[in-house]
């Protein structure tokens, strides 16, 4: 297990100790350091969007969506945030917030293999009842 | 399976073909009635059998699939079929059909890779800037991505699930009816399954009125 170096005060410094223990696998220390880069510099889409990655894989929904959300607010061609938060509302069962966002991510993203997992989340959701 | 129906088809048309004789254009109208039914008897009939269901397909008995989670999907199956016109048995008690399967994948880390800033790539002479681009780990992107900033852009993993099922339908006897697959992504594996089960729920109650209606020759193929 590598050491991190303790971050100072600041945004960036939380946000890079953040990646920093997510690549070790130790994704409560970066749930911790990347919710203090969010407090300190809320305006900025990577650690929103970094914050909410690690909040889902903690399965702590509610933090991810804020994230997530706040990610795209801030920057609305942001392609990660719309893949997650489409998975997310699918799991809340928000039909139409999830076409939207699997729309969006459509748009954006240039992977061929995501492109067509989006188009088939759509064509399944479409079916869904409202 | 075309062949089984074209013979099918060809004698299903002969045999109307000699009824409408029989009964309009009869060119010996005084040939005895024995005789004729005689001759209808060696005309060409259809190779069509009835399945050992007899056609019918009420009750359908879903049988634990193969694979991990098999015993719990085939669980979400029997709840998905519920509520439908097919009645679903036990596995071990006389059925019309079964459905049988195997679970494909059923994965909880299936891993993607979220570059953290803005990277460009280059797509047709020109130069695009992505903001905070995800990959699939299976080679998906078409163009390499190249940090916008020069310097290299963190990363952080993104994990989600992934379940996919295969299954088919066959009757007493063996003959397959139908058989389908699908797969989806979501969050947990829970999601994904519920997913795939209504997915192919969906997709066998749409068939049934088909399947009902559709003779079956013994061997035929879905």
């Amino acid at each position: 297990m590598g050491a991190v170096p303790a971050p100072n005060d600041t945004a960036p410094a939380h946000y890079h100790a953040g990646l920093a223990y997510e690549r070790l696998g130790r994704l409560d220390e970066a749930y911790t350091q990347l919710q203090l880069a969010c407090a300190l510099e809320p305006r900025d889409s990577r650690m929103a969007l970094a914050l909410g990655v690690v909040a889902l894989r903690l399965g702590r929904f509610e933090v991810a969506q804020r994230s997530l959300e706040s990610s795209i607010t801030n920057d609305a061609n942001s392609i990660a945030s719309y893949y997650e938060l489409a998975l997310l509302y699918e799991k809340q069962q928000a039909w139409g917030r999830a076409v939207d966002s699997w729309n969006r991510f459509l748009e954006l993203t240039r992977d061929d293999v995501l492109k067509l997992e989006a188009q088939k989340h759509i064509k399944h959701l479409e079916s869904q009842p409202p | 399976m075309k062949n089984n129906r074209s013979d099918a088809e060809t004698g299903r048309r002969g045999d109307a073909e000699t009824r409408h004789g029989f009964f309009t254009v009869s060119p010996r109208p005084c040939v005895p009635v024995s005789l004729l039914l005689l001759l209808i008897g060696c005309s060409p009939r259809a190779v069509v059998k009835p399945a050992a269901s007899g056609g019918r397909l009420e009750r359908i008995a879903v049988q634990a699939l193969e694979g991990p989670a098999g015993a719990e999907i085939a669980g979400e199956f029997r709840s998905a079929l519920e509520g439908s016109d097919l009645r679903v048995v036990d596995p071990n008690q006389k059925a019309d059909a079964f459905l049988a399967g195997s679970v494909v994948e059923h994965k909880a880390g299936r891993k993607l890779l979220v570059f953290l800033g803005s990277a460009q790539t280059v797509s047709k002479d020109q130069t695009l800037t992505a903001s905070n681009p995800i990959l699939s780990l299976s080679g998906g992107q078409t163009v390499p991505l190249t940090p916008a900033t020069g310097a290299d852009s963190p990363r952080i993993v993104a994990e989600n699930a992934t379940v996919g099922v295969q299954v088919k339908l066959v009757d007493a006897s063996g003959t397959p009816l139908w058989a389908e697959q699908y797969s989806y992504e979501a969050l947990e594996l829970t999601t994904a399954r519920r997913a795939v089960v209504k997915y192919l729920a969906r997709s066998l109650k749409r068939e049934v009125p088909r399947l009902r209606r559709q003779p079956r020759a013994a061997g035929a193929q879905p």
